[in-house]
């Protein structure tokens, strides 16, 4: 017989949010950020996704942030899988805090061997453990506060595959998708709210 | 034995008391269900190793104290 004795849940650390940004969304162009870093593709051939688009507005309120290097590992994943015509994918490791309310920030990414194809990603089953050796190395206590994964020149939107993997694990108000196109050059951020799927900012910090 | 089970998309864990010939499926059933998750939809992970659903605790070798970890598969498209 399985009895469960309690839950403990995970505190919220209070504390301000990040305030060295080099970079936020809705303010300033991403194309040109990520040109800067060298993760955009200049031509590619075009790739016809059939894939339904899930219509999103742009939330005004900034609760989602991003260390600058897991923003480049990130920008690197998709840049290099893009290259072998590939979507790339990966979780988003990091902590959720608040102060005025709940913010989620990403620190690092995991990702792993991946089934890719140019319209559709999951990890390999036997990749699974390079996934654990990554959170094993983790010292806090950490939160998959999402997920990232690549489109190929189709824009950067949350399919319906997309929208159904949110609903099934990141369906909290902390949690978030990133979508990146380097052939569009965009990389925008999801989130849940409500049941519905909004577009929402986000700034990259030092 | 007391084993716990962490839900890695949210850092909430489940302390739980199982016995020796209680299945993982078993295990992960009863925390899926106390956080309304699927729970098919899960790797399960016991330190670098998947754990298999069908394996008992004592064939999965799961000790007094053990974190096993759900962890997300997702797909994108």
């Amino acid at each position: 017989m399985i009895k469960i004795d309690e839950e403990i849940r995970k505190k919220y650390k209070i504390q301000p949010p990040p305030q060295n940004i080099i970079f936020e969304y809705g303010k300033e162009d991403i194309e040109k950020y990520m040109q800067e870093k060298g993760f955009i593709i200049e031509s590619v051939h075009s790739i016809n996704c059939l894939e339904e688009k899930i219509e999103t507005v742009l939330q005004e309120e900034l609760d989602f942030y991003i260390k600058e290097e897991a923003c480049e590992k990130i920008l690197e994943h998709c840049h290099s899988m893009a290259l072998k015509g590939k979507e790339a994918m990966g979780f988003l490791i990091g902590d959720v805090k608040y102060w005025e309310g709940l913010y989620s920030i990403v620190y690092d990414i995991a990702t792993a061997s991946l089934d890719a194809s140019p319209v559709y990603v999951r990890f390999r089953r036997e990749a699974f453990e390079e996934i654990f050796d990554k959170l094993d190395e983790i010292s806090y206590e950490y939160v998959m506060v999402g997920w990232y994964h690549s489109h190929l020149g189709y824009s950067s939107f949350m399919s319906s595959i997309d929208l159904d993997t949110q609903k099934k694990y990141f369906n909290q108000p902390f949690h978030a998708a990133l979508v990146v196109d380097p052939i569009t050059r965009e990389m925008k951020a999801f989130r849940l709210i409500e049941n519905e799927c909004r577009e929402i900012p986000y700034a990259i910090f030092k | 034995m007391k084993i716990t089970v962490k839900d890695a998309e949210t850092g909430n864990r489940i302390n739980m008391e199982v016995e020796e010939d209680n299945t993982v499926e078993e295990i992960i059933e009863e925390a899926a269900n106390y956080w309304k998750k699927n729970p098919g939809a899960y790797v399960i992970r016991l330190g670098k190793k998947i754990l298999q659903a069908e394996l008992t605790v004592e064939e999965a070798n799961l000790q007094d104290g053990d974190i096993i970890e759900l962890i997300p598969d997702p797909e994108g498209g």
